[in-house]
């Protein structure tokens, strides 16, 4: 196991979904909410790395809603969270859940916890998250998750209710400094970021920052 | 002493160009001297609990800061380094010595959990304990030169230690969150780091410490009977070196926020001294002493580099005519200094006129030192996009702050030759000609905020204007980091470099420099276009010295001035 603060994590995951095929700006959304989850204690990231590998391999555009419409529907396969979730922390204030939310086929849903953290900060409401595998409870800065089967399963996608929720998180889940990841979660983050790194070639690197082979400062 | 500004700052069209920033010299708003400031103010105490070297100098030793409320230690691990292995170059994989900064004082079980861990540098994994990883070769050229000196009871010779100016020189310094340190977040609720890169530069300031233990402790060993130690007047003439490369400059892309209040920060204090009305006689006296210690040290400001020559040959021909120009009374009429700077910039060069800038907020701590304060951000708290925005709100930015990059022509080669990639050999930013990493993939560093941010005006004109940003980018997600940026325009003018960073002409240099500018770093010794050799501490008090001498008037003594 591998201990790494969460700037860290944040950035490995940035890189990863890089690497994955998202572009920066989502990029960065996915290392945010990867980080977040994370740090909240409700995943190990193995989903997020799986996630990852489906982006890669069928592209992030097949997984983006079209406009305001979130069923299974206007979409040609599983949502992605990253982007689904950014679609609505974008709109901010603009959701109305006095109005309930149905998004269909979402994978991965813990990953737009995060964002709904931001929608609750720009709304001041708290929103209650419901699915068939777990059920949450999500504020500006506090989670509250409870999980059908006592622990979190590797998901697959799953309707996702949104809506108000009456009170603010209760058993709020605590927020730790440091995550470790397991060896084969940490190798298929590692493998997705080397995708954006560039094998030099011996040109290259004579022409890279850095003075000569040996120091004669 | 009043804080309001009459004269405006410096638009940001004027002072973010590469040139321009490429120009910055070191200021008392400089984090280096804010630590030694800070640390005086707050009577730090320092002590060396750990030292066991052995006749090589080879072992490990341990430098703890008091400060009011908590420790830091740096834990040095020296080496007998191989001369074929001391390359310049950062695919080294061993160094002289290898430092961490440790949160409190380490035991022995720390320390050999270090051991194992630090002399590795990025092969290694440090933990939540440790803030910063570090690294510094001896110097070829002043190293040996000191010990054998002191070995035979002889002080080095001057000259050549001002010729160098360091005993060692980093080759890195990580900060926080990377190789397995905290992060920032624990340094929270700590006053001492609010301050940027205040952990870092105690880093190396205790490093500065190390590197004469050192060379006193070889000299001993190497001839116990004949030994003798520096000489104090020779002491401080030592700085700590550092080569920087490429790593450093994405930084100012990375962080757009942070780099508009370092920037904010430095043309407020600019701003409210050109404001002043009259200068009283100790400002003008202290400014003449400084420049006069300026004028006499840049002699001492060696480079191999043609380009950088040339820049401090131009800069000691306009010392010259702007020490003429005080001498007329330049400073005796009103608003002495708005006049100073409206002169400085229309008969002096971009060095000279930078210079003018840290020169003049020198005398007034009490006016400007509190802008220290405003230098960090929690980048965290600007990161969300405003989807209500509308398209035509979003063109008005870009209108307004990003008309540099509209003008580019990129279709012309010679617009985006440059080609910034992430190296797989040492995970560091790197650049080179798009001809030949273009066709490796789209690997691209996102450095391409001119072109980009163009293509995105494009592509904005193609959508209503009342269409809210949320719409735009669901379809357009390729944009969504410039959306960011460009929303950040309001709050922090100063956030973006406004040239485009892929011409063939771009000077990454200039990037680094006004990095290092901010940490207060001197005698920037460029090696090409790419990497400087640079001074950190050089003239500063020791720690031992620091409750008994004054902590920030060092920066402008340099050579015979000291």
């Amino acid at each position: 196991m591998s201990d790494f603060s969460i700037k860290e994590l944040e950035m490995l995951c940035l890189k990863a979904a890089r690497g994955a095929g998202y572009p920066w700006g989502l990029a960065e959304e996915a290392g945010f909410s990867a980080g977040w989850a994370a740090k909240r204690g409700v995943t190990d990231l193995a989903d997020f790395a799986a996630h990852l590998q489906a982006v890669g391999m069928h592209g992030h555009e097949k997984m983006t809603p079209k406009q305001g419409e979130f069923d299974s529907q206007h979409h040609f396969g599983p949502m992605c969270p990253i982007i689904m979730g950014t679609y609505l922390s974008d709109r901010g204030r603009q959701i109305d859940l006095q109005r309930t939310v149905v998004v269909e086929e979402l994978a991965c849903p813990l990953y737009l916890l995060a964002f709904l953290a931001s929608v609750s900060s720009a709304t001041d409401d708290w929103i209650a998250v419901s699915a068939p595998t777990f059920n949450a409870v999500v504020s500006a800065d506090g989670l509250e998750i409870s999980f059908v089967h006592g622990t979190r399963l590797l998901q697959a996608p799953e309707t996702v209710t949104l809506s108000k929720a009456e009170f603010r998180p209760q058993a709020v889940q605590p927020v730790h400094a440091r995550v470790s990841l397991r060896p084969e979660v940490l190798e298929q983050l590692t493998t997705l970021a080397a995708r954006t790194y560039v094998p030099e070639s011996d040109e290259l690197m004579a022409a890279d920052a850095g003075g000569a082979n040996v120091d004669t400062d | 002493m009043p804080t309001c500004t009459t004269v405006p700052l410096r638009p940001p069209d004027v002072v973010m160009r590469l040139a321009r920033l490429g120009s910055f010299h070191q200021s008392r708003l400089s984090f280096m001297r804010s630590l030694l400031r800070r640390m005086k103010r707050e009577n730090w105490a320092f002590s060396r609990p750990v030292w066991r070297m052995d006749d090589q100098g080879v072992g490990v030793g341990v430098y703890t800061a008091r400060g009011p409320s908590r420790s830091y230690s740096l834990v040095c691990f020296s080496h007998d380094l191989d001369p074929s292995k001391r390359s310049d170059r950062s695919i080294a994989t061993e160094w002289d010595a290898t430092f961490t900064l440790f949160d409190g004082v380490p035991d022995e079980h720390d320390l050999e959990r270090l051991s194992h861990q630090v002399p590795r540098q990025e092969a290694g994994r440090v933990s939540d304990s440790e803030f910063s990883i570090s690294r510094a070769n001896r110097s070829v050229r002043l190293f040996e030169h000191v010990v054998a000196s002191l070995a035979a009871g002889q002080q080095p010779d001057r000259e050549k230690i001002d010729a160098v100016g360091y005993l060692m020189r980093t080759t890195a310094v990580y900060g926080s969150g990377k190789f397995g340190a905290a992060s920032r977040d624990k340094l929270a609720d700590r006053p001492e780091a609010s301050q940027p890169f205040q952990l870092e530069m105690l880093s190396v300031y205790l490093i500065r410490a190390f590197t004469i233990d050192i060379v006193e402790h070889l000299a001993q060993r190497r001839a116990k009977k004949t030994a003798v130690r520096l000489d104090p007047s020779l002491r401080r003439r030592f700085g700590v070196g550092n080569a920087t490369g490429l790593g450093m400059a994405p930084f100012l892309v990375a962080h757009p926020a942070l780099i508009n209040n370092w920037v904010s920060a430095r043309e407020t204090a600019l701003a409210r001294v050109r404001s002043l009305e009259k200068a009283g006689n100790r400002e003008i006296a202290r400014f003449g002493q400084l420049l006069n210690r300026f004028t006499r040290s840049c002699k001492y400001w060696n480079t191999t580099d043609q380009r950088q020559a040339r820049r401090i040959e131009q800069l000691q021909a306009d010392l010259a005519k702007l020490n003429i120009h005080i001498d007329t009374g330049a400073l005796c009429e009103d608003h002495p200094w708005d006049r100073l700077y409206e002169w400085v910039e229309a008969e002096l060069g971009l060095e000279a006129q930078e210079l003018v800038v840290s020169l003049v907020i020198e005398p007034y701590g009490n006016l400007v030192d509190d802008l220290l304060d405003t230098m960090s951000v929690d980048e965290r708290a600007h990161f969300v996009i405003d989807g209500a925005m509308t398209v035509d709100a979003l063109q008005d930015i870009v209108q307004h702050s990003y008309g540099w990059a509209l003008d580019i022509d990129f279709d012309d080669p010679a617009s985006q030759e440059k080609y910034w990639y992430v190296s797989q050999n040492k995970l560091e930013p790197r650049v080179g000609k798009r001809a030949t990493l273009a066709p490796l993939g789209d690997l691209e560093m996102p450095i391409a905020i001119g072109r980009d941010i163009a293509g995105m005006a494009r592509a904005l004109k193609a959508w209503p204007g009342t269409t809210p940003i949320a719409e735009f980018l669901l379809h357009h997600s390729e944009y969504r980091h410039l959306v960011r940026r460009a929303q950040l325009m309001d709050a922090f003018p100063y956030c973006e470099i406004r040239d485009n960073l892929l011409h063939t002409d771009a000077l990454p240099l200039d990037m680094l420099r006004c990095k290092l500018s901010f940490f207060g770093a001197t005698r920037f010794d460029p090696k090409s276009d790419r990497w400087t050799r640079i001074t950190m501490f050089q003239h500063a008090p020791y720690p031992e010295d620091l409750a008994n001498c004054e902590a920030d008037d060092w920066t402008y003594a340099q050579g015979d001035v000291a």
